[in-house]
């Protein structure tokens, strides 16, 4: 048999109630609130969207060939959703202007809209306002000091070209040696509060805050895909530093999965402000601006007994004559250097063996002999 | 045994030894080299040759930052491997004509074989369908899965014959192949022998959803109650009777709320 959802009509119950005559008009309301208001998944979709979003081939291609989106994925795995930070909005929270069916052209979702949720602190209605005020100070605001739109505008990201809908991240690192954790935090929680759901929420959310939304790997893999896109950053006058970057030790490192090793964010963000306010390498305010380095360095969570000198070091040096000529060629030097030694020294040893194995072995011999 | 075997035996272990050194030192040192020199990559991209065609399947798999906002759980199509000559050709999101139903044909095209709306039974001709494993092409007596995600699909059948082969395979391979050398008349001509066996009025949507649905659902493993949403799909009515259908907010959940 298929499992399915089983929802159950209360017929019964309204003519129990109401008689047959009155059902004539109580059913297709029934009907209605079944197909706006399903009960089974109404506690976690209202309006019943997934009604249909929730089929994976809900999707097309547009037959408009100038369209700068062709393909369209409307499908939405509602698990992943409600294991989400927006899991407990609605749909039309974000989609604001869905109001038909068909939903014909709708706008793209803008994230500084005022939530129709309130921020617990404040009690005020809640924004991305303020986040969208750190990134326009950073240097991946496509506008200039002057507000001026930059060269290259569609180049700098929004929140989408960073930010997925991310899902509430396991405390992993605690759970490995209090395994039950969870449980037992939410147990703890549960002689106040009543709601599971909300429970759980609030502890996800809050474990998910101690420590980074995504893995390192992850956050190189986003930030490679601008700063990895030698075009790209050609334009912006700048060099591929993804690439400078997974020669160095912390790039290796989390190459092969350390969670620990230093990715973007660490080194370009001063300890206390936001990840959005990333700037130039010359403003002052940077992170990686000369004077800020030791600071940078010395965070109590990476090198906190580092000495001032460790500011001389350059993290990820791109290694061209023209950018960096001590480092390029001191690098060419120590390639040439174990190569230099190492190659006679193999064709030593190996000529050895041989006349090890054939020790009346003679090419001579052998040229005379043909 | 002789000295001098004796000698040349231990010469021979000594040599071995040490070509066997040799190449640990060497796949060592090519390790280091990699290690040192080579950039790994973080995620390793998939040679394009290896990837499905982007109009067979779109992957959930997107890089981060690929403006698909909702994180989603699995491949969106996953028998690629064995997909239909048809959808050699259409690709898997394959309606597009129709703006308003489109994403809803897509949609079944997950779990109905081409054949089973795109071929209309002739008067007095009675097809039965069945579910049918989309790797195995077993038929499948329970479904494992939910909301069409089954990994099989319904398929029409007459006399014990699968009714979703193409007739004209050969023809339809050749002509994906040197479509581009065709002229226009040439492509309408083999387009017409290829479609020769698909009906021009498929299966609608109302003849499945309705009472007496050209689908037996129960008999398709539907259990009573979602035979019964099934047949009487409401959204069916809605697309059929209307231009436009607002969403009533006397269900708004904020206005409910009285927000």
């Amino acid at each position: 048999m298929l499992r399915e959802i089983p929802r159950v009509l209360p017929i019964h119950r309204v003519r129990t109630l109401t008689g047959f005559r009155a059902l004539r008009y109580v059913l297709p309301a029934i009907l209605l609130f079944l197909f706006f208001g399903n009960a089974e998944v109404q506690a976690v979709d209202e309006e019943n969207c997934l009604f249909c979003h929730k089929y994976r081939g809900l999707s097309y291609i547009s037959n408009q060939e100038d369209q700068e989106e062709p393909f369209r994925l409307l499908y939405v795995t509602e698990d992943l959703y409600l294991n989400s930070p927006h899991g407990n909005l609605k749909c039309s929270d974000c989609h604001t202007d869905i109001d038909k069916f068909p939903h014909g052209e709708i706008k793209q979702v803008d994230c500084l809209i005022v939530c129709h949720i309130d921020e617990p602190s404040s009690g005020l209605p809640f924004s991305h306002q303020r986040v969208e005020e750190h990134l326009s100070r950073s240097s991946h605001s496509r506008y200039d000091a002057e507000g001026n739109l930059k060269e290259h505008q569609d180049d700098y990201p929004d929140c989408i070209t960073c930010h997925q809908d991310p899902l509430y991240r396991e405390l992993a690192f605690l759970n490995e040696n209090m395994p039950g954790l969870e449980q037992e935090t939410i147990q703890r929680c549960s002689i106040c509060h009543e709601e599971q759901a909300f429970m759980r929420k609030f502890y996800s959310h809050f474990t998910s805050r101690m420590q980074k939304l995504r893995e390192p790997r992850e956050i190189i893999e986003m930030c490679g895909s601008c700063h990895g896109d030698t075009e790209m950053m050609k334009r912006h006058g700048l060099s591929n530093l993804l690439k400078s970057y997974e020669e160095t030790m912390h790039g290796k490192s989390v190459a092969f999965g350390d969670e620990r090793s230093a990715e973007c964010t660490d080194c370009h963000v001063l300890p206390g402000q936001s990840i959005h306010d990333i700037k130039s390498m010359d403003d002052p305010q940077s992170a990686s601006y000369t004077d800020n380095i030791f600071k940078t360095c010395s965070y109590i969570d990476c090198h906190p007994d580092a000495k001032m000198n460790l500011a001389g070091y350059k993290a990820h040096v791109v290694l061209t004559a023209e950018k960096n000529p001590i480092e390029f060629y001191v690098c060419c030097f120590f390639v040439l250097l174990t190569l230099g030694a190492f190659i006679p020294l193999m064709i030593f040893t190996v000529l050895d063996m041989a006349r090890n194995i054939f020790p009346n072995a003679s090419l001579q011999n052998l040229f005379k002999r043909s | 045994m002789p000295e001098t075997k004796k000698n040349s035996i231990s010469k021979l272990i000594g040599t071995l030894f040490g070509l066997f050194l040799i190449c640990f030192i060497l796949v060592n040192l090519y390790a280091l080299g990699t290690f040192l020199y080579s950039t790994p990559s973080v995620e390793p991209v998939p040679e394009k040759g290896n990837m499905p065609p982007e109009k067979f399947s779109k992957t959930i798999e997107e890089p981060l930052g690929a403006d698909h906002f909702h994180i989603l759980d699995e491949t969106v199509y996953s028998d690629v491997e064995n997909a239909p000559i048809c959808l050699a050709c259409h690709g898997n999101f394959c309606h597009v004509k129709n703006e308003m139903l489109r994403s809803f044909y897509n949609m079944h095209t997950f779990f109905l074989a081409c054949e089973t709306c795109h071929l209309r039974p002739s008067a007095g001709e009675k097809l039965f369908f069945r579910w049918f494993d989309d790797k195995t092409g077993a038929v499948v007596e329970e479904l494992v899965g939910t909301d069409g995600n089954y990994g099989a699909k319904i398929v029409p059948f007459k006399n014990n014959q699968r009714l979703d082969t193409f007739p004209k395979e050969a023809l339809a391979l050749d002509y994906m192949k040197f479509k581009d050398t065709y002229t226009e008349d040439e492509k309408k001509r083999i387009q017409g022998e290829l479609m020769e066996h698909i009906d021009q009025e498929p299966i609608t949507c109302e003849e499945c959803h309705c009472k007496e649905s050209y689908l037996n659902y129960a008999d398709l493993g539907y259990t009573f109650v979602r035979s019964f949403e099934l047949s009487r799909i409401e959204i069916v009515k809605i697309s059929k009777e209307y231009e436009e259908f607002h969403l009533p907010t006397m269900f708004d959940p904020s206005v409910v709320k009285g927000k």
